[in-house]
């Protein structure tokens, strides 16, 4: 239902494309679902003069779809709606359009006035509306999020590698533009030194200008964008080849609709609901075919159909003084109906289904992307300030001691020494040294107890470990008010599995700041214990290994 | 009378001056750098009063010191000095500071006599609980933006990390901007100025 909720929020008519799309496909269900309606019409009327009011009774309703899209639901991103709205629009819709083809079949001598058929009818089309309505255009809305999905991590991935190549040449250039005219100055040592330290701060300035520029440039990193909605389906329709519960909310309200309107009460209605609960074993006997042998999908999935058509025309056919030529018809219609109602719930529960696959997929990849580029942000911030300390700082003061005790040689080649010496890399380490540098400040404050493994990490994975673990430690001391925690560091199936247990008050509330800290060193989950909570991490060790 | 003080610093040229400059107004000074040397004298000694830096490096903050002191030692006076004007600025998770805590800003002691006042109003009187932290006219939201800003992240980095729409964070800009008087001008880069006010509001200037 949050997914529902979500979706329906974000997507729903914002723009004219998507609001098109939505009754794109809304539209061929209305048009089936108005001639369902249509049981009473008088005798020797064509299908082509019902097709054609049914068709014209659309446009009222589009205009209402068109007018709320630009209007109400364009500042949906300020003024978000509630998933009740949308149902009620998509109410609205159904009535306005039942109303407008009850009007034209009048008009059109297709059937003869008459009051209470005509408050069925616009019932029917409200509740009718109100269930497809939704359905349809959260099926619109997931296929328009994967596509846009893609598109997004394609360009991420495209523009974080040429980004990331040029940042390698970037940092290479800082220091040979940077060094080079320095040394060169220094090796004719001698002249004013005065100039040569002003030189030195102009170089100090750019390279922190350059430092900035890159700094802020940093790019999220690109997510994988392995979405394959065709394949979903697949996948879907070969676990649970008929969304029974969907199909038939979506049925029934016709069904029950035409029946109530018919006025041949209680044997009409009666005689839907018997086809409804007809129409659900036979879907569910379909269903479980394809569970045990599931490459008769496409068989069942036919003759599912056929014999649902079978089972529910007779039972709404008959009704209302149809003529026997209309039954044929009616029955084509029926299984049009029908058949859109099973393709549109299987989309829907495909779409459903593999957003929360895509999402899990999403998140294990991510993980390691993400830590490798919180090493990388670390180890820019790390380089920038190797450099502006050595320029600024260390060879500042070597050149003003140089100055005033009028300078020795060697002096002059330890400065060289220093300017050329590369920072130091991060080095891969042991879990072990990294939680004991995070605990024991900590431990001041708090009783930590450690169990840990001995393995050798990545630089990139010990960052994270180390966040994390930071992070789940203030989090115990600062918002659980703990004063004893335990910690657990294992390495199971490529995972530095992390667990923090405190004895502090359990926390609620939203998610903060920390977790977000979290959300980019891996993946992690809170729970509340008894007396305190427990924080479990998982920190892929591939990430940082490439 | 001299009243045994405990001064938390982890710059060390600010230590020693100041714990020469406290010494020179009859004070007994013990000195640490970080929250382990600082709980060990602070056991050993028990002060009357711990001068606190609110940032200590990696690990607990002076706040966090200042809670367990008060636990353990329910009458010491606490005087948090720190370069933050607002303690979200440093991490947005700093709400509270324990009851009666002073919080004096660096940049604003231009003479000693003010903190030697400060250290002799504060052991404890009154409500020992803890307190709200002082703020300045920022959100918490605001801040939080703010110091990624300063970061140097963009606008699509900041609203991952932030768990928001980019619109949501330009508006925050927007808003921050608005809060700290920055006009948008064409001679006048906003983030610029942004993370300029950041680093005057965190006591630093680069």
């Amino acid at each position: 239902m949050t997914l529902l909720g979500l979706t329906l929020r974000q997507h729903i008519g914002g723009r004219w494309s998507a609001s098109l799309l939505i009754f794109l496909l809304y539209t061929p269900i209305g048009v089936f679902a108005t001639l369902g309606n249509l049981s009473t019409a008088v005798a020797g009327t064509t299908i082509s003069l019902i097709l054609l009011a049914s068709a014209l009774s659309l446009v009222p309703a589009g205009l209402l779809l068109w007018l709320s899209s630009i209007t109400w639901m364009r500042h949906r991103a300020t003024h978000p709606l509630p998933v009740v709205s949308i149902v009620l629009l998509g109410c609205a819709i159904g009535c306005t359009r039942s109303l407008s083809m009850y009007l034209l079949s009048v008009q059109f001598g297709i059937q003869l006035p008459d009051l209470t058929l005509a408050v069925g009818r616009v019932v029917t089309g409200g509740v009718q509306g109100a269930t497809t309505f939704p359905l349809v255009i959260l099926a619109a809305s997931l296929i328009a999020t994967y596509r846009a999905q893609r598109t997004r991590l394609l360009n991420d991935q495209v523009s974080w590698e040429s980004r990331r190549l040029h940042e390698a040449r970037e940092w290479e250039d800082i220091r040979g533009e940077v060094i080079t005219p320095i040394s060169g100055e220094l090796n004719t040592l001698g002249h004013d030194l005065d100039e040569k330290l002003i030189s030195i701060d102009e170089a100090t300035k750019a390279v922190r200008a350059r430092a900035h520029v890159l700094w802020g440039d940093s790019q999220p990193a690109p997510m994988a964008p392995r979405i394959h909605l065709r394949a979903a389906l697949r996948a879907s329709l070969r676990e649970r080849p008929f969304a029974t519960w969907l199909i038939l909310a979506l049925w029934l309200p016709t069904a029950l609709g035409t029946t109530f309107a018919s006025g041949d009460l209680p044997r009409a209605p009666l005689g839907a609901l018997v086809s409804g609960a007809l129409l659900a074993t036979t879907f569910e006997l379909g269903n479980a075919i394809v569970r045990r042998k599931p490459s008769a999908v496409w068989v069942t999935l036919l003759a599912g159909l056929v014999l649902a058509i079978a089972v529910t025309s007779p039972a709404l056919s008959p009704i209302g003084g149809l003529p026997e030529s209309g039954h044929g018809a009616f029955s084509i219609v029926n299984g049009v109906w029908l058949t859109a109602l099973v393709l549109v719930s299987a989309l829907v529960m495909a779409a459903v289904h593999s957003s929360e696959e895509v999402l899990r997929e999403i998140n294990a990849t991510v993980d390691a992307v993400q830590i490798d580029t919180l090493a990388r942000e670390h180890e820019r911030r790390r380089v920038i300030q190797d450099v502006a300390a050595t320029l600024h700082g260390t060879l500042q003061g070597r050149l003003t001691a140089l100055r005033d005790h009028n300078g020795g040689g060697d002096a002059v080649r330890e400065t060289l020494a220093l300017l050329q010496a590369p920072t130091p890399a991060l080095t891969a380490t042991t879990v072990n040294a990294v939680v004991a540098q995070v605990v024991d400040p900590w431990s001041a404050l708090m009783t930590v107890t450690v169990e840990c493994a001995d393995e050798m990490v990545s630089p990139a994975v010990a960052l994270a470990l180390s966040e994390s673990l930071e992070e789940a430690l203030t989090n115990a001391f600062r918002h659980g008010h703990a004063r004893s925690a335990h910690c657990t560091i294992q390495v199971i199936d490529n995972c530095v599995v992390l667990e923090v247990t405190d004895t502090g008050q359990p926390t609620h509330g939203p998610p903060g700041l920390g977790s977000r800290i979290l959300d980019r060193c891996g993946s992690w989950e809170r729970s509340n214990l008894a007396s305190g909570t427990k924080i479990t991490m998982r920190i892929p060790t591939t990430a940082g290994s490439s | 009378m001299s009243m045994d003080i405990l001064l938390v610093e982890d710059n060390s040229l600010v230590r020693v001056a100041l714990k020469a400059g406290l010494e020179g107004y009859g004070l007994t000074v013990q000195t640490a750098q970080d929250a382990r040397s600082a709980m060990d004298s602070f056991t050993k000694h028990n002060p009357q009063v711990a001068v606190l830096d609110l940032h200590l490096g990696a690990g607990p903050t002076g706040i966090d010191l200042g809670m367990v002191m008060r636990e353990r030692s329910p009458g010491i006076g606490l005087i948090l000095l720190t370069s933050f004007t607002d303690p979200r600025l440093l991490r947005a998770s700093l709400d509270t500071v324990p009851g009666g805590m002073i919080y004096l800003v660096k940049q604003s002691i231009d003479n000693l006599d003010l903190l030697v006042s400060a250290i002799h109003a504060a052991p404890m009187t009154g409500d020992p609980r803890p307190q709200r932290a002082p703020r300045s006219q920022l959100t918490a939201t605001q801040s939080d933006t703010l110091r990624l800003v300063a970061a140097g992240l963009s606008n699509s980095e900041i609203a991952r990390i932030r768990v928001v729409t980019v619109a949501a964070v330009e508006k925050t800009i927007a808003r921050t901007a608005q809060a700290l008087n920055i006009a948008y001008t064409d001679e006048v880069n906003q983030r610029v100025a942004l993370a300029k006010e950041y680093f005057q509001l965190i006591g630093r200037t680069t």
